[in-house]
């Protein structure tokens, strides 16, 4: 009885609340919208520190890849002289040196040739050794092994085989050595040799060619959206002053003021653009494409130029020397922002150290700057704004040249897709203006974002 | 109008219109049981922000074994339980005398409101309204409650005693007052 009471007791409040519905306030929704907005957000500013991470990582590989390559470059060139040092503890300059003697006078008497390239040889190794008393007994074997090789030398007809000879010289205290010595002379003990080790071309992980190939290798063919910041240092025309009469004051010779303006050493810069890329080879890429690039820069100047209705319009004395019929009118100093605008088309042949996943690639090229135009603008608004294109009256040069370089570091998205961060730099080879012999914003560091669509 | 299938894509998308409709086909069933187990509607509301932040974070490992009401019940009363889990702790429940069941006439559920009924679960003690909640509405035994909410099994059937005295006291009151028009819950 209890029992059945319980469960129709508790069927009764199941049943009760079955299809029961209750609307709660529109708060509720608003306050899960702001968390998950929220969390979002957070999410895209830890994506934006590690991207800003990564973009800081890429550039210190990128410089210690330069470094690496150009400390390689410079080492190969000196081997010989590295392989000298290896010998400088065994042997004195004195003994050296009647070493030599002995090697070139016995050498006269067969070949001229050879005497030559035994001169070189001493002369290199001279150079380079330094004094060491305690190997007595080594010097005097190292003596006796000069005159015997050189003895031998003497029986070689041919310079070619006596210059051969030469780079076979055993070191007695090289066991390795010595074995070659017993394989290549059998008449001597002892011999120095000079052991060439050539370094390979690149660390052993980034010449794994014959690794299985990843699906990586399928790119071939990608068109790719780019855009960058960056900021640039004005080194060339930090202050161009000219004193030129200003239009409402032909009148007095007092009148003749300097008309001046100052330009801010730093500027910023962006770029948009889309770009195309193909495999070359392996590991070789070709990029190229189009980027409208967007230069700023801010100036100070003291004069105005005055337009045909006679309101005033802001201006920068770059345009003084080219606009002849420019009639200027003298203001107190106001702030300037000058923006250039060009479109840019770049070409850039890229190297690929890794093809994975992740990507590192290095690129270099050249690209074709077009002019479009110049605005000055008054940052008070007081004047008119100047616009000035590309054109024979033009202070700018329509076409100018710029190399370009960087890294890029990229990861791998399914496998149509890949994203990049793209640290690299812009020098321009040719000046932006035609007054000017170098040009006026030699060196702009940028930060890009590349999204790659894999096409094949 | 989307099925719950798309609506799971939408969600794990992180789409916000796919969230939003999930929201406002289910809101209205979960606010009652948010209600059932919180002392108030604002509370219940906040276990309910707080539920479907929880499913939207989780929808990923929904893997459509159960249905989804039923997994999103799961998610809010686990909400709820954790909400209230404080409050067991510092209010520990302690086995109560069994508390003498009315003998009287049976009192029908139907002529109350839903807003009544949840009411008068509100007004439960909080050891005895969680208790109730889970025994006589989502059918759990005393020993799946008891290890839900580390208690005894005799705490969980003494709460669980204590909470139908109680709400057959109410709703005999509410009945008997109720029709001279002075109910009060």
């Amino acid at each position: 009885m209890e029992n059945s009471e319980r469960q129709r007791f508790e069927e009764n409040w199941k049943s009760a609340f079955e299809n029961a519905e209750q609307s709660p306030s529109d708060r509720v929704w608003w306050s899960i919208d702001t968390a998950l907005t929220n969390a979002e957000g957070g999410s895209m500013r830890r994506k934006v520190v590690f991207y800003k991470r990564l973009a800081a990582a890429s550039v210190v590989l990128a410089l210690a890849l330069a470094g690496s390559t150009t400390f390689y470059l410079l080492n190969e060139k000196g081997t010989e002289l590295a392989v000298a040092n290896n010998q400088q503890t065994t042997t004195t300059n004195n003994q050296k040196e009647t070493a030599a003697e002995n090697l070139t006078t016995t050498a006269n008497n067969t070949q001229e040739n050879a005497t030559g390239q035994l001169n070189r040889e001493s002369e290199v190794e001279q150079s380079i050794t330094k004094s060491d008393g305690n190997h007595t007994q080594l010097q005097l074997v190292n003596n006796q092994i000069a005159l015997a090789d050189a003895e031998e030398k003497s029986n070689y007809t041919d310079a070619n085989q006596a210059a051969l000879f030469s780079i076979f010289k055993l070191n007695a205290y090289d066991p390795l050595a010595q074995q070659y010595a017993t394989d290549l002379h059998p008449k001597s003990n002892v011999r120095e040799v000079t052991i060439v080790r050539k370094l390979p071309a690149m660390p052993a992980s980034m010449m794994a060619d014959s690794r299985k190939k990843k699906s990586a290798d399928k790119e071939n063919l990608w068109a790719a959206v780019n855009a960058s910041t960056g900021s640039f240092g004005s080194t060339a025309y930090n202050d161009n002053s000219q004193n030129f009469l200003m239009s409402n004051q032909v009148s007095s010779f007092n009148n003749l003021v300097s008309a001046s303006s100052k330009v801010r050493s730093k500027g910023s810069a962006y770029s948009v653009g889309v770009n195309v890329g193909t495999r070359l080879a392996e590991r070789w890429v070709l990029q190229g494409g189009v980027s409208y690039l967007s230069q700023n820069l801010g100036y100070t100047s003291n004069f105005a130029a005055l337009d045909a209705n006679n309101s005033r319009m802001a201006i920068v004395s770059e345009y003084t020397g080219v606009k002849q019929n420019i009639a200027l009118s003298p203001t107190s100093p106001y702030e300037i922002n000058s923006v250039n605008e060009l479109v840019s088309i770049p070409v850039q042949a890229g190297y690929m150290f890794v093809n994975r996943k992740f990507g590192l690639q290095l690129n270099s090229g050249v690209a074709t700057d077009m002019f479009i135009r110049n605005t000055l603008t008054d940052k008070s608004g007081q004047l008119s704004s100047f616009s000035e294109s590309a054109g024979s009256d033009s202070p700018y040069n329509t076409f100018s040249w710029t190399a370009i370089g960087g890294t890029e570091l990229s990861y791998k998205i399914g496998s149509q897709y890949r994203i990049s961060v793209t640290p690299g730099f812009r020098y321009s080879l040719t000046p932006m203006l035609k007054s000017s012999t170098e040009s006026a914003s030699p060196f702009m560091w940028d930060m890009g974002f590349r999204f790659r669509y894999i096409l094949k | 109008m989307l099925n719950d299938q798309e609506l799971i894509k939408g969600c794990v998308k992180g789409e916000r219109a796919s969230q939003e409709a999930l929201y406002s086909r289910y809101c209205r069933k979960m606010m009652v049981i948010c209600q059932r187990y919180a002392k108030s509607t604002l509370e219940a509301e906040d276990i309910l922000q707080e539920g479907f932040i929880k499913v939207f974070a989780s929808i990923k490992t929904f893997r459509g074994e159960a249905r989804l009401d039923t997994w999103i019940t799961r998610i809010m009363i686990n909400t709820a339980l954790n909400n209230q889990r404080q409050k067991l702790y510092l209010l520990p429940m302690v086995d109560v005398a069994d508390a003498r069941l009315h003998e009287s006439e049976d009192v029908s559920l139907a002529e109350f409101n839903i807003k009544e009924l949840i009411a008068m679960i509100q007004s439960l003690p909080d050891g005895a309204r969680v208790v109730f909640n889970l025994f006589a509405i989502e059918g759990y035994n005393h020993k799946e409650i008891a290890t839900m909410l580390e208690i005894s099994e005799g705490t969980s059937k003494s709460q669980y005693s204590r909470a139908k005295s109680l709400l057959k006291a109410k709703l005999e009151n509410v009945s008997a007052y109720g029709k001279f028009g002075e109910a009060k819950i």
